[in-house]
């Protein structure tokens, strides 16, 4: 990234200028801006970065507290006049794009006094308007967020070693300058992204980590359990099928003996084996209205339990309603939303208008506010009243019911053990019967008879035992296919969980190599370019940078001479070491320094007229230099690098100052 | 304007020894966390969940 152009209306002193600055190319990376002390270079330095960062970074204390406005323009507005300050930035990418950030801030002249005009779509501290455009084919488009895209291209945190205050360079080894350098080169470097990608995958692999220990499949066993299961269920079945042969058969034995004993040549015997037919069969009716009205009678009781608990407060319930009907709050004599709508609507029950005649007005009103909150649910409450009454009956007829229940079930009990008795008699006399062949029909068909009974047991048992596995292994199965997912989602988790934990690994190691790898190549360029620029070649032997990013120059002795250096030596110590760190970050974006031969000597600012622009080959590089710094020799050494030189012309008039830049003659 | 991170982390990653899976889930994070960087409220969980699913089906190490 490049800057293509300076343009400046109404900045300070500067009322129209345009700065056209040289591209970096194999030879010529320098561009040089020329003025004398109060010319206006530091205004045109903030100027830059008012466009950019919406501050003045190094504004002089004569400025303080006076418009960004030029001076003159605004002793000339005229009340309810407009004039604004721009200042437009025309930059190049690598793709040689353009972009153009613009910044303006309006003013106008209220009672002889200037005031900002608010924007109410800014919001930046002093009002000012960023816009930025982005070349499409070869239209300039409007594009959003510019604050976001000058982020991306010189964070604000770290303009400092992207537009240098040459006076203030050594400020950069200061206290605690090891950390600011350390978060420098992070910055610089964009290792802070590492640090953000490394959280928040930290983040991602602790949510990984949490889902894949809940993911704990009991596939094996529920696969087991589906075995035995279905096992079972074939025995079950194998057993039925057996059972209702077995019954099958012995229903048919049964039915042959009981021919046999109806049809027994004794006379006697048929009259008894017909009797018992039927009381068997008595039997089998009363047994089962036994077991129909045991439960209905049960059914009842379950139906009536809730009603019998809560008998107590329904009660209750129905005393305090019949209480506010004894005192007639129910029903109401008028319903209170009756009322309210006839104030409303402004109407008399009568059909008056209500405004016409305050005394009725008034009437209902006081009828209105005796209306109690009740009245609105007193239709409610009286339906609920009868249905509570309804419940009451029904809870009186309890008893009632039961004796029934339990008359009708004493009843058949007892027909059951008529039946029954009358079964055992003539099963004895059956017995008693002087035949062998009669006897033994008899034991045989009783014998038929139990069998069955007991089969027919065992039958409905295992009819049950079927449907209740069934069941029980449809619920393993659908419980199973649940785990099987589960099995499939742990085996993908699993993978996720190792790409998370190694992709954690080669981050950190990238980044620690990364960070290793800069300040090594920092400092060995740092001291390349110190020793290059410096003149004392042999007092000093070595520049370090430990790892917390102390920067210490060892003197020929192995001592740290860092405290002993002087103004101007510290000077090409920061210009080494910012030059350094622009090189070896790899960040893209152009170096403006202001005043950065200032402090030197005749000979270092020769040597950094010579040494710098190769240095720093393929940065572009503002230099904002005085007179004194730019002497003869300077610029003869600079020449072969410089693709633009300007001069800040100042012109000091009765009708206000102003500085013009112009080209270097 | 370039949204891509420093070149020199990116030659760093394309230049290491790991799985092109990872370099290429890295480098992708990186792009993703240097086009956020400023947002007040960015969309970092979806997004990393998708890109370490996508990137981890293409891991040779799943299979290790």
């Amino acid at each position: 990234m490049i800057i293509d152009k300076i343009i400046i209306n109404n900045f300070r002193q500067y009322k129209d200028a345009e700065i056209k600055l040289s591209p970096p190319d194999e030879e010529k990376n320098f561009n040089i801006i020329q003025g004398t002390n109060g010319a206006g270079k530091t205004n045109l330095f903030n100027a830059i970065t008012w466009c950019i960062y919406g501050k003045e970074i190094h504004r002089p204390i004569k400025s303080s507290g006076l418009p960004l406005l030029n001076n003159s323009l605004s002793e000339n507005m005229q009340d309810g006049e407009k004039e604004a300050v721009k200042v437009e930035i025309h930059m190049k990418n690598e793709l040689d794009e353009r972009v153009l950030f613009r910044r303006s801030l309006q003013f106008k002249k209220e009672d002889g006094k200037l005031r900002k005009v608010n924007n109410s779509l800014v919001d930046s501290p002093d009002g000012s308007l960023l816009e930025m455009f982005r070349q499409q084919g070869n239209d300039m488009q409007r594009s959003s967020n510019p604050e976001i895209s000058i982020n991306r291209m010189i964070p604000e945190s770290i303009k400092e070693y992207f537009f240098f205050d040459g006076e203030k360079l050594n400020n950069y080894f200061g206290n605690n300058s090891g950390e600011k350098i350390h978060n420098a080169v992070f910055k610089i470097s964009q290792l802070n992204l590492f640090e953000e990608m490394i959280t928040h995958l930290e983040n991602r692999q602790k949510f990984f980590r949490r889902k894949l220990n809940k993911a704990s499949p009991e596939t094996k066993s529920l696969g087991e359990k589906i075995e035995t299961l279905e096992k079972s269920l074939e025995n079950y079945k194998e057993d039925y099928k057996n059972i209702k042969w077995e019954k099958n058969a012995a229903e048919e034995k049964e039915e042959e003996y009981r021919q046999k004993l109806e049809n027994a040549n004794i006379k006697m015997v048929q009259e008894y084996q017909k009797q018992r037919n039927k009381v068997e069969s008595d039997l089998e009716r009363f047994e089962n209205e036994i077991i129909e009205k045991t439960y209905e009678r049960d059914e009842f009781i379950r139906k009536m339990t809730p009603i019998i608990f809560t008998y107590d407060a329904i009660k209750e319930t129905r005393l305090k309603i019949e209480e506010k009907g004894e005192t007639g709050q129910i029903p109401p004599d008028y319903k209170k939303e009756f009322l309210e709508r006839l104030i409303e609507e402004d109407l008399c029950i009568c059909g008056t208008k209500l405004s016409k005649n305050q005394e009725c007005k008034n009437h209902l009103e006081s009828l209105l506010q005796s209306c109690s909150d009740i009245t609105n649910i007193s239709s409610e409450l009286i339906l609920e009243n009868k249905e509570l009454g309804i419940i009451i009956n029904k809870l009186k007829k309890f008893p009632g019911k039961i004796a029934d229940y339990e008359k009708k079930i004493d009843e058949s009990e007892k027909l059951r053990r008529n039946s029954s008795i009358e079964l055992k008699n003539l099963n004895e006399k059956i017995a008693d019967v002087d035949s062998k062949e009669i006897d033994e029909w008899d034991k045989e068909y009783n014998r038929c008879k139990k069998l069955v009974k007991d089969l027919t047991r065992r039958e409905i048992e295992h009819s049950v035992n079927i449907k209740e596995t069934e069941n029980l292994i449809k619920r393993t199965n659908k419980k199973l296919e649940g785990e099987l997912k589960k099995k499939a989602q742990k085996q993908s988790l699993t993978v996720i969980r190792n790409f998370c934990e190694e992709s954690l690994k080669a981050a950190k190691t990238i980044r620690d190599e990364i960070m290793t790898e800069i300040r090594n190549e920092v400092e060995k360029k740092t001291e390349e370019q110190f020793f290059n620029l410096i003149w004392k070649k042999k007092t000093y032997t070595a520049v370090n940078i430990d790892e917390d990013y102390n920067v210490s120059v060892l003197d020929q002795f192995g001592g740290h001479a860092r405290g002993t250096l002087s103004a101007g030596e510290t000077q090409v110590l920061a210009l080494s070491f910012m030059a350094a760190l622009n090189t070896v970050s790899g960040f893209d974006a152009p170096i403006i320094i202001d005043t950065p031969l200032g402090k030197l000597g005749k000979e270092p600012k020769l040597n950094i007229a010579r040494n710098l622009p190769g240095y720093l080959k393929g940065k572009q590089v503002t230099m904002l230099v005085t007179e004194e710094e730019y002497t003869k020799e300077v610029r003869e050494a600079l020449a072969p690098r410089i693709g633009a030189e300007y001069k800040i012309m100042f012109n000091d008039s009765e009708k206000g100052s102003e500085s013009v830049v112009v080209p270097y003659e | 304007m370039p949204e891509n991170p420093n070149s020199k982390i990116i030659k760093k990653v394309n230049n290491s020894d790991y799985d092109k899976a990872i370099k290429d889930f890295l480098k992708e994070a990186l792009r993703f966390e240097n086009t956020i960087n400023h947002e007040s409220k960015p969309p970092y969980t979806a997004k990393y969940d998708t890109l370490i699913q996508r990137h981890a089906s293409k891991w040779k190490g799943a299979l290790k």
